[in-house]
Order: structure tokens, then C-alpha cells, then sequence
């Protein structure tokens, strides 16, 4: 392992860090503040309030691209969302995997239906990137962009118990990929795919409340996997499994 | 011929140039010739077969596109151009002709309906470079019509524009040595039997009973491979892949005995192993005699040195490292780069001029840029 | 890129040091409150258990076969006895999650290859975490028979195992990522043991292995609070 990569694994344990501190914080005061039950579930939270989530997704690689090694690759999963009016929001969410980050900021517009039923429609921007440094292996780098223009519908069942559906599109803006000195740009516009995902948010001890759920994304390409240069012209799918714990 | 040819009609399914070359499949006397066309987009090459009419040279075959599962039917006409005028191409072209190849291409198993245009522009690039496809030819996750490290994409290699190989090597349990990629018995590679587990803990018995690739090819011993390299086809360049733990000897015992029959059928075809790790490494060391084996080495450039490997082939994630393949091959050394797929860069990667070959899923995109290259 | 991403990781830190430090603010009343459809305020928590399972019964292998043609007078036999075992925390609330394992047959054949017997037995052991969910949403009280209806799922590894016995004696292994899903009922028989049938559909997706199973089950409610 090279000393550059090392100071890169050291900062972004600090972060991950840093990220914990206003879970914990929040978790301690839980008791005297208004119950946070939702994350994937189209409500905004009370203005000017944060909730947030910390849990792991995991994503199934395709075997087009890792062949006979079929895993499920792990990585922390932060989403932080802050009220902005009664029912506008910003929805940030972090994805990690040290080597590999991802970062999507948008705004939701979220209502109710009727008394069970709620809406909401946003666009989220996301800003990938990912450093290999491996003697003999990689040299290898690569950024990039895409956004999600996103519906979700929610129904509150009896019990607390929340079920949201949403429908993604992924949509391209720009990719670099760096190996040693060369490096290849595409920044034209181009849908890469699209993703389903259901949930269900429910209490799961005392006033702590998990989102469960399963997205599946049909997508040309996957961030998590750009080390493996996708060569393939067609949707590929990426199933994933979300747990998290609503703080 | 052969050539770089501009794409009128037919350009935005193919690109506005393509590169034409011919290979041929050898079958005891008898010798198939093959055109195949390389493009620029989508890893797209056509596989055609040419039939003398009575007035004309009529090229049947398919194209197909590698990237994505388009393909299609095609049915070409060579003419040649005289005064501006198209004829019949007679197999001779006067000095001021050049050649058109006309016809249509189409989509699917439906008869080709779509226009196709090719003006012959200039010969291809002459410099010498290794095309070498990767797992004998071709991978399986490409859906060719022959599986990987089988016999019968041994055979369409050259088609798919190599120039040369690589094949995966393990031994069998009763250690007989046999092509196959994975650590284990998978649905990736074979049709289903319910069986699973590494090829190791098979026979070769039970193997050859039981088992076929996804095309229903079986199993191919590394005997039975190296028998089609010399004798059917015109490929120059075997890397085998060293995926076994243990004794090289059995391996270096074939790789000598067809380096000896490719020189003996007056072949220039050169079989050599490839050591991707320091368990392979030590095997290779351990070897009583190293005389005629020739070798590449994956590793560093200190360790390719200290073996004395005529090949050095370090992975592409590392980039083009310019200033060590420059001394390896100041000291006489042939250099490759493996396994690259990514058309941009296989196009950087032969714009730069440095390396020797390049292995990759997509030789006809290597071919493209190498053949079109100025 | 050496550049940037440090910039991002200054941005984050900022950002989420804002997180933290709003996290210790004491709330202030907002005349604004959300769009809420959620005015429930549960109070009373609990109880919450540790529930185990134990199951047996009959699969059968419900996905294609290629029996390879080197097989002579082959016979295939789809139907086998699995066993499983589940560890559930049920909360108090109605997504339960836990771990279930256990080893099911899938499928096996015989048959002569040149006048010698080959034999093939294919099982799995999943490894799965499981999420499970009463139906008593649908309709009724908690003693409705919904209440003791029940849809599981799971997702995890399968370590696919196959025997060969030709030219020898060959176990092989190999591990595939794949799912369950399955609905129960159960009947109360005591205050901690509950008898549960249950029906299931277990997929090793990339062994392409699937198989159906009914299975008679015993649930022990070992620890509640």
C-alpha cells in the first residue's frame, strides 16, 4: 500500500468520523425531540430541522463484469435531510467505501394524499469519485457526475409501519477516468439507466426506527464498479439491499 | 484487398472508415479465406465468406457488435472503380481503379435491406504489432457464437482480427493440463450438470464426460488447443496463461513439443508461457532446464529482468509508464499490455507507439486502431 | 483529482460539523409544522423477542435440469427432506428480522456412462437474513388469523454443494448469492411454543438452483421483555 493511499484511507476514516458525531448527538436527545421515523417516505421534516439515517447498502455485482466472483459489496450509507419549508426539503446522501465516495444533494417536494397516502418528486445531483494506487496493479483514478430526477409514493400502514416506492432516472453528465498519465473524457448527456427502490421504515427498539428495503437499478454504468471499465453498451442489473437506522 | 476503407453509406451504423482483412481456417488440405471488416463503433466487425459468381466476388456473412447483442446479416459485392464508373471486379485492378465493396447489411435474421458503401482509401498500417485476444479468442460474457478457451474460438480468432492468443492453463486432477479460466465448475462457463467445485478436483475422465463449455464445446486439453493453433490456423502468438499451482514441467514439455511442430509445418507461430505471479514464478524457477522455453512475465520490471523474460506485459490500470517501457525495450525486449477493453483507450494506448501488442476481449478493436492508425 | 478531493472532504467536514452542531441545539416551537400524516404517538414499547425455529418437511426442485448426455438410462429425482433453522428478534412492531440456515436437497440423477454407474446429488445451505412480517395489517385483531399469517423473505449465500460418484468420489463447493420468500401460519400451542406450516421458494440465483419447500415447524418464544 503506498503512503499516498494510506493518508487518503486516514482522511476519509476522519470523515466518516466527523459523520458520527451529530448521529450520536442526536441519538442521545431522541427522547426530547419530535420522533424521526422516515427518510425514504415522501414527508418533509419539520422546517429547519435535520433527520438523518446511518446504515450500510448493499450492491450485488453483475456477473458480466465480475464473472464467476458474484459479492455484495458493502458501503456506508448516510442520508441527512433538512426541512426547508413545510413541505420543500433537502435531501443529501453520502455513500462510502473509503477508496470510492459518493455524494448526491437534492430537493424533494413532498405532500399527502389523503391521510395515509403522501407524494413527493425531486432531483438529486450526485458526484462520484475513486482512487486506486496498488503496485502493480493500479494507477488509476476517475470522477464524475450524474443526476436523479426521482417520484416516490408512500403509504402508511397501521402500526408506524411506512411503505414507500420510488422510481429513479440516472441520468449522465460527465466521467473522466485517469490511468497514469493518460485520460479519457465523456461529457455529453446520456440516460444511464433507472432504479426501483421499496422500503419500509418502522420502529425497531424503543423510538428507533430502520428503513429496510431493496433497490434494483438497470443501469449502463455503476459508479461502485468503474474500476472494472465497463465496455458493455447495455443495462446491466444492480440489485441492492438498504438497512439503515433513521437518527 | 486488404485496406482502410471510407464508409459512405452505412457510416453511422459503422463509422466513417473501416479496416479490411483477410484470414483463413485450414482443415486438413482444405483452406477457408475470410474477410473481416473492423470498425470504430461498438466493437463492430463483419466475418464474411467470399464467393466467386460468375461476374463478380459476392462476401456473405454476418457483422455483430460486441458491446451490445446487435447483429445482423450482410451480403457484399466487390467492384472496382474504373473512370468513375463501377464494373465487375475480376480479380485484377489496372493501375488509377480502386476498389468499391457494395451491398447491404441488415438486422437480426432478417434479409439485409440497409445500404453499405466501402471505398477502398489506403493500405493498412504495415507496422508490426501484436493483436492478441484474450481467453483463446474471445470472452463468453461477449455472447460470440463460440465459447471462451475452446477449440472453436481458437478458430474464429483470427476472424475476430488477432494476430495471436492467450488461454487460461490448469491441470486436472490426474494432471492433465486443459484450458479454463475460473477458480471453479460455474454457470458462467458451463451448462448446467449441478456440479461445482475447482476444475482441480475433477479427472479429466469425469471432466470430458460430464462437462461442456456454454456452447457445448468440452473441455479442451491444452494439447488438443495448441494442435488447432498450428494446424488450422494462421494465428503467430500463444500466451499461456499460467493458472495452476505446481509443476510447470508438463506445460513446458507441450510448449516445446509445438513450438517444434509449428517450425517443423513451417509455421511462424512462437508459444510462450506467461508467469502472472510469484507462485508462477517459483514454478518456472524450479524448472530443471529453462532452455527453449520462452516467457513473458507480469511482474515487475526488476523481476522480468532478473528471469531474463524475452516478454514484459504489465496490466493497463498502470498506465502507459512510459519511461520503464522505454528501457525494456531499449534492452531488446517486446512489451504488451493487458487485458484492455476500453476503446478510448486502446486508441491512446496505439497512438503513443510504445508498446508491442496489446491483449484484449476486443481484438477487433484493437485491429481497427492498429490497421487505421497514420 | 488530487486537488478536488481533498476540497470535497473540507466540504464535508463543514458540512457535517453543522449536522453536529445542530444536533445540540435545544428546539425551538415552530409555528410552521409539516405536511404530517403521522399523529400517532406510541408511548408504551414492547414486548420484544427472541424467537428460534425449527422446520422439516419435503422440497422439491422446482427450476430446469440438464442432465448430461454421456447419461445413459438416467434417472432424475427432484424431491428431497430439508431442514431449517431461524433466529428471529421480533420487535414490537411488524417488520421482524433474523438469520435462517439449514441444508435443503435440490435435485440428484444416475445413470451409466459406457456401462459404468455415475451418480449426482446436489444440495444447498442458505445463509440468510430474513425479514418477516405478520399480515395483521391486512384486516382484524391481533388473535385474527391474519395476526398468525405471516410473509418472510431473505436474502444472502447459498453454499451450493454437489457429490459426483464416477471414476471416483468428487464433493464439490461453491458459494452464490441468492434469496427466499415464504408465508407461514401459526398456531399457538403453549405460552412459549407455537407449531407453524410454512411454505417457501428458495433461489440460488447464480447456481440456478431453486426449490420449493413445505416445511412443519416448531417456534420457541425463548426471551421476551
Amino acid at each position: 500500500m503506498t503512503t499516498v493511499r494510506r493518508k487518503r484511507i486516514r482522511g476519509y476514516l476522519f470523515v466518516v468520523f466527523l459523520l458520527g458525531i451529530p448521529f450520536f448527538a442526536s441519538a442521545q436527545s431522541a427522547e426530547s425531540k419530535p420522533r424521526k421515523s422516515e427518510i425514504y417516505f415522501p414527508q418533509a421534516p419539520l422546517p429547519h430541522t435535520w433527520r438523518n439515517s446511518l446504515g450500510l447498502v448493499f450492491t450485488t455485482t453483475p456477473p458480466e463484469l465480475t464473472e464467476e466472483v458474484r459479492v455484495s459489496v458493502p458501503a456506508i450509507d448516510l442520508n441527512f435531510q433538512r426541512g426547508l419549508t413545510k413541505r420543500l426539503f433537502f435531501a443529501g446522501r453520502f455513500q462510502t467505501q473509503f477508496v470510492q465516495n459518493n455524494l448526491s444533494l437534492g430537493l424533494r417536494w413532498a405532500r399527502p394524499i389523503t391521510d395515509r397516502l403522501a407524494v413527493s418528486a425531486g432531483y438529486d445531483v450526485s458526484g462520484w469519485g475513486g482512487a486506486l494506487e496498488i503496485k502493480d496493479v493500479f494507477s488509476s483514478q476517475a470522477y464524475g457526475l450524474e443526476s436523479m430526477p426521482n417520484v416516490s409514493v408512500g403509504y402508511r400502514l397501521k402500526n408506524d409501519l411506512r411503505l414507500t416506492v420510488k422510481s429513479e432516472v440516472i441520468l449522465d453528465h460527465y466521467y473522466r477516468s485517469e490511468v497514469g498519465t493518460l485520460a479519457i473524457v465523456r461529457d455529453r448527456l446520456q440516460v444511464n439507466g433507472f432504479a426501483f427502490t421499496i422500503v419500509l421504515e418502522q420502529p425497531f427498539y424503543h423510538q428507533r426506527y430502520v428503513s429496510a428495503g431493496f433497490r434494483a437499478a438497470y443501469s449502463n454504468f455503476n459508479w461502485q464498479l468503474w474500476s472494472l471499465y465497463d465496455t458493455f453498451d447495455r443495462n446491466l442489473f444492480y440489485p441492492q439491499l438498504i438497512f439503515a437506522f433513521i437518527l | 484487398m486488404e485496406g482502410v476503407y471510407v464508409v459512405s453509406d452505412g457510416s453511422t451504423q459503422f463509422g466513417s472508415e473501416v479496416a479490411l482483412k483477410w484470414s483463413y481456417l485450414l482443415e486438413g488440405t482444405d483452406s477457408t479465406h475470410y474477410l473481416s471488416v473492423f470498425t470504430g463503433i461498438d466493437a463492430a466487425y463483419f466475418n464474411l465468406e467470399g464467393s466467386a459468381q460468375t461476374d463478380s466476388l459476392v462476401m456473405n456473412g454476418y457483422w455483430r457488435k460486441l458491446v451490445n447483442a446487435d447483429i445482423g446479416l450482410a451480403r457484399l459485392v466487390v467492384q472496382a472503380k474504373h473512370n468513375g464508373r463501377l464494373q465487375a471486379f475480376t480479380g485484377k485492378l489496372p493501375v488509377g481503379d480502386s476498389l468499391v465493396i457494395k451491398g447491404l447489411y441488415g438486422a437480426g435474421k432478417d434479409a439485409p435491406t440497409q445500404p453499405l458503401t466501402l471505398q477502398y482509401a489506403r493500405p493498412l498500417n504495415k507496422r508490426p504489432f501484436s493483436i492478441m485476444a484474450h481467453r483463446s479468442g474471445g470472452r463468453t460474457a461477449d455472447l460470440l457464437p463460440a465459447s471462451e478457451n475452446s477449440v472453436a474460438i481458437i478458430k474464429l480468432a483470427s476472424r475476430l482480427g488477432a494476430t495471436g492468443i492467450e488461454m487460461d492453463v490448469r491441470y486436472t486432477k490426474d494432471g492433465v493440463p486443459v484450458l479454463y479460466h475460473d477458480n471453479t465448475l460455474n454457470l458462467r462457463l458451463i451448462q448446467k450438470n449441478g456440479l461445482t467445485g475447482s476444475l482441480e478436483s475433477y479427472t479429466y475422465k469425469q471432466l470430458s464426460a460430464l462437462v461442456r463449455l456454454v456452447n457445448g464445446e468440452k473441455i479442451p486439453t491444452l494439447e488438443e488447443a495448441l494442435e488447432a493453433v498450428v494446424y488450422n490456423t494462421d494465428l503467430t502468438f500463444v500466451w499461456l496463461d499460467t493458472k495452476y499451482a505446481g509443476p510447470m514441467e508438463p506445460v513446458q514439455a507441450i510448449q516445446q513439443k509445438y513450438n517444434q511442430k509449428a517450425k517443423q509445418a513451417g509455421r511462424d507461430l512462437t508459444i510462450v508461457i506467461g508467469l502472472p505471479t510469484t507462485d508462477a514464478l517459483d514454478s518456472y524457477k524450479a524448472l530443471e532446464s529453462k532452455a527453449n522455453t520462452p516467457i513473458l512475465c507480469e511482474l515487475d520490471t526488476a523481476i522480468t529482468r532478473s528471469i531474463g523474460a524475452g516478454i514484459w506485459a504489465p496490466r493497463w490500470t498502470l498506465g502507459p509508464q512510459t519511461d520503464e517501457v522505454l528501457a525494456m525495450k531499449a534492452q531488446g525486449r517486446t512489451v504488451y499490455v493487458w487485458t484492455l477493453d476500453e476503446p478510448t483507450f486502446i486508441e491512446k494506448f496505439i497512438n503513443q507507439n510504445r508498446f508491442d501488442g496489446i491483449l484484449s476481449n476486443y481484438s477487433p478493436v484493437v485491429a481497427f486502431y492498429h490497421y487505421t492508425e497514420q | 483529482m488530487n486537488v478536488r478531493l481533498p476540497t470535497i472532504t473540507w466540504l464535508l467536514v463543514l458540512l457535517l460539523l453543522s449536522l453536529s452542531a445542530s444536533a445540540q441545539q435545544v428546539r425551538r416551537a415552530r409555528r410552521m409544522v409539516p405536511d404530517s400524516i403521522d399523529t400517532k404517538k406510541d408511548t408504551r414499547r414492547g414486548p420484544y423477542t427472541i424467537v428460534a425455529t425449527a422446520g422439516s418437511g419435503l422440497s422439491y426442485y422446482a427450476t430446469h435440469v440438464l442432465i448430461p448426455d454421456a447419461l445413459e438410462q438416467s434417472h432424475l429425482s427432484r424431491f428431497g427432506v430439508p431442514a431449517s433453522f431461524r433466529l428471529m428478534w421480533y420487535p414490537d412492531h411488524r417488520l421482524r428480522i433474523g438469520l435462517e440456515s439449514g441444508w435443503i436437497p435440490m435435485y440428484s440423477y444416475r445413470g451409466q456412462i459406457i456401462g459404468e454407474p455415475a451418480r449426482v446429488n446436489i444440495s444447498v445451505i442458505p445463509v440468510l437474513v430474513v425479514f418477516s412480517m405478520p399480515l395483521a395489517w391486512i384486516s382484524g385483531t391481533d388473535r385474527s388469523i391474519a395476526r398468525r399469517m405471516a410473509v418472510t423473505v431473505g436474502s444472502g449465500y447459498y453454499l451450493n454443494q454437489s457429490r459426483l460418484r464416477y471414476g471416483g468420489d468428487v464433493i464439490g463447493s461453491k458459494n452464490s448469492l441468492g434469496w427466499m420468500a415464504a408465508s407461514s401460519y401459526t398456531q399457538p400451542i403453549g405460552r412459549r411454543f407455537r407449531v407453524a406450516g410454512e411454505l417457501k421458494w428458495y433461489d440460488a440465483v447464480s447456481a440456478e438452483n431453486a426449490a420449493f419447500t413445505a416445511e412443519v415447524q416448531l417456534v420457541w418464544r425463548a426471551f421476551s421483555w
